[in-house]
């Protein structure tokens, strides 16, 4: 059991961390910042659910995702915005973020991939969840963490070198 | 012949996630089998460096507004809630980013957040930018320089001070970015810096204030050191000692 001071020290400490997932979602700024507000409503309202000594990011995470798929990308897709926008560009580009000109590109890259395959590339190529850590906390077999990560990878290296796609291999990911 | 489990069990050696005797029958098939190979290769040319570009977008999270939001969120059970928490809220709203071509341009504070704070209890722009800073981690800083010089050029052009790498450059420290606030109206430019692990801000405000040498306090926690010259005020600050607030702020004194 947590207190509502922990849970909130938890969440101040991972403000931004939760809006970055929240974006690899929703794929919208709005959007996820929304996301990061009803989560730590939520947080704060359950803070007695918490078990101390488990990790409270991923606790965290946990239920950005939950408000994520049964309340917001419900509605969204009900008035009819479930689609992502693929030519919308989410980051600015290189010219912005200096220190790597490609970072604008990999993010936008990213961003076009379709959600299961954003979420896992964040939890498991940034976050680093082990494919293991990642299939429980996504409530899925490992076959399909893989799965998605081949294809987000056939995806981007597609994208990266036209030329090179190799046609026989694009039925195999998914 | 490839099939699914081969693109998936290419996909775990790439990521490491294969146990010992996984991993050797696996490169040994890649010796022997040139479309597994190219399968591979191509696999890895998509692993592109996710980390370190979604490091550089945490920069881009609304950072002071959420915190601003979650330290609205009231409903405790404890009959006051500490008076330091939503003083840092309330000031760190009173400073509203304003858009410097940036992307925390995009993030002008809707004025029905601003609208509890209008009586936030602060009585200098010292104490504004010590509650802000105090709201820092190192996590706010995660990601990588922005464009130094551009936004310096900016700050310089609003605030009528010479910022350049060169003469914000302080020994030891990292700059992280440069940003443009607005303190009652005022423009206030912030230059941040990692030392250490610890965050620390350069503010520069444009204001009619009376000369005057650099002096350290601490406010919310936060060491500041400031001083005042041809219509700037100037300060330092960051979760660091009071000596080394002062030291920076000497080494800046010195060129502003």
């Amino acid at each position: 059991m947590a207190s509502r001071d922990e849970i909130r020290a938890g969440l101040t400490e991972n403000l931004a961390r939760l809006w970055r997932y929240g974006l690899a979602l929703s794929a919208a700024r709005d959007t996820a910042e929304d996301l990061v507000q009803a989560t730590a409503l939520r947080a704060l309202e359950r803070a007695e659910q918490f078990q101390s000594g488990t990790r409270l990011d991923r606790w965290l995470f946990a239920i950005l995702r939950s408000i994520w798929l049964n309340e917001i990308r419900a509605r969204r897709i009900r008035e009819g915005q479930g689609f992502v926008d693929p030519d919308q560009v989410l980051f600015s580009d290189g010219a912005e973020i200096e220190t790597n000109i490609f970072t604008g590109q990999v993010l936008n890259a990213v961003h076009r991939l379709p959600e299961a395959q954003r979420e896992t590339v964040l939890l498991v190529y940034v976050e680093g969840l082990s494919y293991a850590e990642a299939a429980e906390f996504l409530g899925t077999p490992i076959g399909t963490i893989m799965s998605r990560l081949a294809a987000a990878r056939s995806a981007l290296a597609k994208l990266r070198s036209p030329d090179s796609a190799a046609p026989s291999a694009r039925g195999t990911a998914k | 012949m490839m099939d699914e489990t081969d693109e998936n069990r290419l996909v775990a050696l790439l990521d490491n996630q294969l146990d010992e005797a996984a991993r050797r029958a696996l490169e040994a098939r890649l010796a022997a089998e040139p479309e597994l190979r190219a399968r591979y290769q191509r696999l890895a040319a998509g692993g592109l460096p996710f980390a370190r570009a979604f490091d550089a977008a945490l920069a881009e999270a609304p950072a002071a507004r959420m915190r601003a939001r979650l330290d609205s969120v009231g409903g405790d059970a404890r009959p006051a809630p500490p008076r330091r928490r939503w003083t840092a809220g309330a000031a760190a709203a009173a400073i509203v980013l304003f858009g410097a071509g940036w992307a925390v341009g995009r993030y002008i504070s809707p004025p029905g957040l601003l609208a509890p704070m209008a009586s936030a209890e602060r009585d200098t722009w010292r104490d504004a930018v010590a509650s802000y800073v105090a709201l820092y981690t190192r996590e706010t800083f995660a990601g990588g320089a922005r464009d130094e010089a551009a936004a310096l050029a900016r700050l310089s052009q609003a605030l009528g001070v010479a910022l350049t790498p060169d003469t914000i450059a302080l020994p030891d420290l990292t700059f992280k970015w440069a940003d443009m606030l607005a303190y009652e109206g005022a423009p206030l430019g912030q230059v941040a810096y990692l030392d250490g692990g610890d965050p620390v801000v350069f503010c520069i405000i444009r204001d009619s204030q009376k000369e005057a040498p650099v002096k350290a306090e601490t406010r919310e926690g936060v060491a500041i050191a400031s001083w005042a010259r041809g219509g700037h005020g100037f300060l330092v600050g960051g979760r660091i000692s009071p000596k080394r607030a002062t030291e920076l702020a000497e080494t800046l004194a010195a060129r502003f």
